[in-house]
């Protein structure tokens, strides 16, 4: 270090309460002895606006340029501490936090023990604070446009809230039209609005915004950047476009798909599925023949779908009420978990749907005279076997992603659930963060979610969209990982082990880069890299080296 | 009102989420909490994780509470509650009973001195809330504390070094002014008693899932009441108080199958041995992540379509419980040592109150209406939205969804 | 508490995922139960930044265990990290075996931001282990140095 290092240290015993369990001045008589510590100060509320200020004149008088603290966890008032030095003019990370009092007073009670504890605590602080390099704060501009991937009620929805809070939003649909699974649906019982009205609404709405720019038969085609200057490569149509965006939206919602093998079925005319239904259902034309009696069959493609089970309840009720069909629903466990589904099912009961269920043997399916027939052990029913013919039998289908996803998410780089769809199964991202810092995820491209959630996933990705834009910058960490260019040999092990993609290759330096926008400061680049190039500010190797220095003293 | 105010009901997960959207908008925000600490249900909630994270999201949370308390725009009023609302969108105001707690957040610094000096054996009457509590301030036990039995006692007081304990302290009344109200009064625990044939709180070994929660938080492992032993024949049973039409609660609480589930995985991988068997109508799986922990569960635990009927004590340490099994179809008693119920998410008591008090409708089963499934955070009253439980049950990452957009709605109303 | 006739004091140090591991120790303080003073807490962002050079580092300079603390898997603030680390771990113990040093003086665990408790089994169940394996032998031939 060129610098001549002067150490303050700031002790708090909050509020006099911790000089029971910990004698100061033991440590200070111990630290005063350290050549390069300038000063040693006993605070009683260090948090407190007063003592904050009076730590901050005496950085500035004394010329302290490194901070060590000795008092609560940094994970209280870390922030303030941070503040009051940067109003005194020294870079808040030359600080260095010794928690001596959840990690230290308040769990050893015997109190030469827990002094000599806390004296080794502020010496590994202060060994570690005299390695500590500023880093500077800098404000990166942002660009506020968003692009939404997927014109679905999700991808709208995110559309329209993004547009009223001021952004130009892109939604990209792959489709000749908007509105995704939404144009296939007949009905959205026990929803009043049905599909085409509600798509009518929504298309017409987004039309009208000024800062809502549609573009349909579109696809994507590359993607580079990060978060705040997305640059992106569209096709549509015919041409090819380049645009930069601060933030996506990936909204491509779900495909469905009929397990045959789990059925041991071919579909025909008798054997149809949801989807089938629906445009049968959706069109005006008379049926060829109508359907007396209709089977569902729910639990068999998929056991973990919600949307088979509110399609086989809407439907079902739609049937009967045009054709006056029997109508029966087989099933081993319903879903009945979203808001107002129960009351949903037991309408659908009063109103003559018949119920059955199956337990771990499934129904028996086999034709028979150009009627479907279907045999079960029903739960209720018991060894009484069931036996029933259908006109028309309606098989249930597998949540699957949604075709091109493996494309899309590597165009993206965002990372995968054990089931392909996007977002890692890992609580801290839901709803609606993915792997990468600007980019969303919004409705049932991430999972099976009934139609309200993905309404609520759509609303939920815009104002996370928004609160990460709305200020036109974003304040970054500069070069808080740095990688030394001398060392890297280009192997790429820290662009494939970082998680968020937030590491990129210098062509100039022909070394890894780390994208300060794009880094949540984890380390784990600085702990792959095998040529030691890494470092992570705060964290080097000599920083935490130098905190194992106490175990070579004896106790 | 230059500065946008908002006013957030409740500091559960609905509440400091929405409460933290707005303050990163710039909003200044009034965060009411009746508790004497922020964190709601939530907080008294434990990590189930077994091998592996099972999901349960409540590890989000210590994190968000921990912002919430040191946000500079956002205001805790703890052990503090809505009175009176008056005024429409844009300008509404707001009466706030604030409650004596006797122990001051700002001062006190959780030192721990003021416990030793009580007098009384522990449990003392003076003691920290609970670990990560936000604000971090001791709680009074009005129930233990000698100086609400007519004693006279200033054992704390007098001790306390910054000077933070004012036993003169009276409740004191509060006005706000705000643009826009959040309600985020989340959910009652279904009570258990209501069940009488199960004999909760006759029989020691009956607990409910929230009973587990806070077992597992504050003792790391299960051990039955009775005997102090670890349990080895486990039955859990679902929709208690959900899904039941003879107590008026005809709807699904979401939440508990997949919490019944992940309690049952974190016993056995506490202990191998225990067998678990669990008593449902409709399994509820689905949800992100859910299918694969499904298949682990498959073959670790006994699964029963069925309700039982009634428990009833075999010995001090088993009880008997009588079910239909579907699939023989015959009436059948099992003995068990411990039994869960696993309770649902019930409206608060209060609701009916606060609904009077902001002149909102109740919706549902009484749960605050929204205006419609697809603005379901809107209500009646135009400036003021719900947030979370209190619209209907939800699990956590709903909670979080459903308050952010709250949160957008709220913006959009200030604007 | 954790002295044996001899006077051993084991010294452990405990690599802490901030997110996790960190925020348990101080729930564990918020609780006041007492453990090893033995036990040092050194902070990290997250456990995929504890190499196997640290984990070596600790044991060179004298620590009679090391604890590295992660996030429960697949809950990784940082999705990877916590295999990472749990790599980097089972390697350096290979690498103790192949020097002589006992496994048991380094362990990896799992646990969540609000496990106080299990903060507390772990570092006690470790300084209780280090214990009862007495001082690491690298300490032994180390006086003076």
């Amino acid at each position: 270090m060129a610098e001549d290092i002067k150490l303050g240290v700031y002790l708090c015993d909050c509020g006099g309460t911790l000089s029971k369990e910990i004698d100061f001045p033991e440590i200070q008589s111990r630290l005063e002895k350290i050549p390069d510590i300038k000063h040693i100060g006993l605070a009683h509320s260090l948090c407190s606006t007063g003592d904050l200020e009076r730590t901050g004149s005496e950085i500035g008088e004394k010329g302290i340029n490194r901070v060590v603290i000795g008092a609560c966890s940094p994970r209280l008032y870390e922030a303030r501490f941070m503040g009051a030095m940067e109003k005194s003019g020294l870079n808040p990370h030359l600080l260095s936090l010794a928690n001596i009092r959840e990690q230290c007073a308040w769990v050893h009670p015997h109190r030469s023990k827990a002094t000599q504890k806390a004296v080794k605590q502020l010496e590994m602080a202060v060994k570690n604070a005299r390695f500590l390099e500023p880093i500077e704060g800098e404000a990166v501009s942002v660009n506020r446009d968003v692009l939404i991937i997927g014109g679905g009620i999700s991808g709208m929805e995110a559309a329209l809230a993004l547009s009223e809070l001021d952004h130009k939003v892109t939604l990209l649909e792959r489709e000749k039209v908007l509105g995704g699974r939404l144009r296939d649906l007949h009905s959205l019982y026990p929803l009043e609005v049905t599909p085409e009205a509600l798509l009518t609404k929504k298309i017409e709405v987004l039309n009208k915004r000024a800062n809502i720019e549609v573009m349909t038969q579109a696809e994507l085609l590359k993607v580079e950047g990060q978060l705040g200057n997305f640059k992106v490569q569209i096709r549509a149509g015919h041409s090819q476009i380049t645009r930069s965006f601060g933030a996506l939206v990936v909204a491509t919602g779900c495909d469905t798909r009929f397990a045959k093998e789990k059925y041991g079925l071919e579909l025909s005319d008798e054997i149809i599925t949801p989807l089938q239904l629906e445009r049968m259902l959706k069109s005006s034309e008379d049926w060829p023949k109508i359907p007396q009696k209709i089977g569902f069959l729910l639990d068999i493609s998929d056991e973990f779908s919600r949307i088979s089970t509110i399609s086989a309840f809407r439907n079902g009720l739609a049937a009967k009420r045009r054709f006056g069909s029997e109508v029966y629903i087989f099933c081993k466990n319903l879903k009945l978990d979203t808001h107002g589904m129960e009351r949903i099912y037991r309408e659908v009961r009063n109103r003559g749907v018949i119920f059955f269920k199956f337990g771990e043997k499934k129904p028996e399916i086999s034709r028979a005279n150009g009627q479907i027939n279907v045999q079960l052990e029903d739960l209720y029913l018991g060894k009484e076997r069931v036996n029933l013919s259908f006109d028309l039998l309606v098989v249930d289908e597998q949540v699957i992603p949604q075709k091109g996803f493996e494309n899309l998410a590597s165009l993206l780089h965002i990372a995968l659930d054990p089931r392909s769809f996007y977002q890692p199964a890992n609580v801290h991202l839901y709803p609606v963060a993915s792997n990468r810092k600007g980019i969303f995820l919004a409705g049932s491209c991430r999972a099976d979610l009934d139609f309200p959630d993905t309404v609520a996933d759509g609303r939920a990705a815009a104002e996370a969209v928004h609160q990460l834009l709305f200020p036109g910058e974003i304040w970054v960490d500069v070069r808080k990982v740095m990688v030394d260019a001398d060392k890297c040999v280009l192997c790429l092990t820290c662009i494939r082990s970082c998680p968020h993609r937030a590491i990129e290759v210098d062509p100039v330096k022909k070394a890894a880069k780390v994208v300060d926008v794009a880094c949540q400061g984890c380390g784990i680049c600085a702990g792959e890299c095998p040529a030691k190039a890494i470092q992570l500010n705060g964290f080097t190797d000599q920083e935490i080296g130098v905190q194992l220095e106490f175990l070579k003293e004896a106790v | 009102m230059e500065e946008k105010r908002v006013l957030v009901i409740g500091g559960g997960v609905a509440g400091i989420t929405s409460a933290l959207e707005l303050a990163h908008h710039g909003k200044r925000v009034f965060l009411v909490e009746k508790e004497p600490n922020i964190g709601g249900h939530a907080a008294s909630f434990c990590c189930k994780a077994a091998e592996k994270c099972n999901k349960c999201s409540v590890c989000v949370l210590p994190e968000k509470i921990g912002e919430a308390g040191a946000h500079p725009q956002i205001s805790l009023l703890t052990a503090s509650e809505v009175r009176e609302v008056n005024g429409e969108a844009g300008d509404f105001r707001v009466k706030i009973a604030r409650q004596a707690r006797f122990v001051d957040p700002d001062r006190c610094t959780a030192c721990g001195l003021c416990g030793e000096a009580c007098p009384l054996e522990l449990p003392k009457a003076i003691h920290p809330p609970f670990a990560g509590a936000v604000p971090s301030a001791f709680v009074v036990d009005r129930d233990r504390c000698l100086r609400f039995q007519g004693k006279e006692c200033r054992s704390c007081q007098d001790k306390c070094p910054a000077g933070a304990i004012d036993f003169d302290q009276t409740s004191q009344k509060m006005d706000l002014e705000v643009g826009a109200i959040v309600v985020a009064t989340g959910f009652d625990v279904f009570d258990a008693r209501e069940k009488a044939l199960f004999g909760y709180g006759k029989y020691p070994n009956v607990m409910t899932g929230l009973d587990l929660e806070e077992r597992f938080l504050h003792g790391g492992s299960i051990f039955l009441p009775s005997n102090g032993k670890p349990p080895q024949d486990v039955a859990f049973i679902q929709c208690v108080g959900s899904r039941d039409e003879h107590i008026g609660n005809g709807y699904c609480s979401k939440v508990c199958c997949k919490y019944a589930m992940r309690f049952s995985r974190l016993l056995q991988y506490q202990n191998p041995e225990a067998k678990i068997t669990m008593f449902y109508m409709d399994l509820q799986m689905a949800g992100k992540g859910f299918a694969d922990f499904y298949e682990q569960c498959k073959g670790s635990i006994r699964f029963v379509q069925g309700i039982p009927v009634e428990i009833s004590p075999v010995s001090e340490d088993r009880l008997g419980v009588r079910f239909e099994d579907p699939w023989p179809g015959k009436i059948s008693e099992e003995n068990y040592d411990l039994v869960v119920l696993s309770v649902g998410i019930s409206p608060r008591k209060e609701a009916r109150n606060q609904a009077k008090i902001l002149g909102i409708n109740l919706g549902d089963f009484g749960f605050f209406d929204s205006l419609n499934p697809l603005e379901n955070t809107c209500t009646n009253i135009e400036g003021i939205f719900l947030a979370g439980c209190c619209q209907g049950p939800k699990d956590i990452p709903e909670t979080i969804a459903h308050s952010t957009q709250a949160a957008l709605r709220v913006i959009r109303s200030l604007s | 508490m954790t002295e044996n006739k001899n006077g051993f004091s084991p010294k452990i140090a405990a690599f802490c995922c901030f997110h996790s591991a960190y925020q348990a120790a101080d729930m564990a303080g918020a609780t006041r139960h007492a453990y090893a003073d033995g036990i040092y807490i050194i902070r990290v962002p997250c456990a995929g930044k504890v190499e196997g050079l640290h984990i070596l580092q600790a044991f060179e300079k004298g620590a009679d265990g090391v604890l590295v603390l992660a996030c429960p898997e697949e809950s990784c603030h940082f999705i990877s990290g916590n295999i990472r680390a749990k790599k980097r771990v089972n390697h350096i113990l290979q690498v103790l075996e192949e020097i002589g040093l006992e496994p048991e003086r380094l362990k990896i665990f799992n646990l969540a931001s609000n496990q106080a408790l299990r903060f507390l089994q772990v570092v006690n169940g470790m300084a209780q282990r280090i214990k009862d394996l007495g001082p690491s032998p690298i300490k032994a031939g180390n006086s003076g140095r």
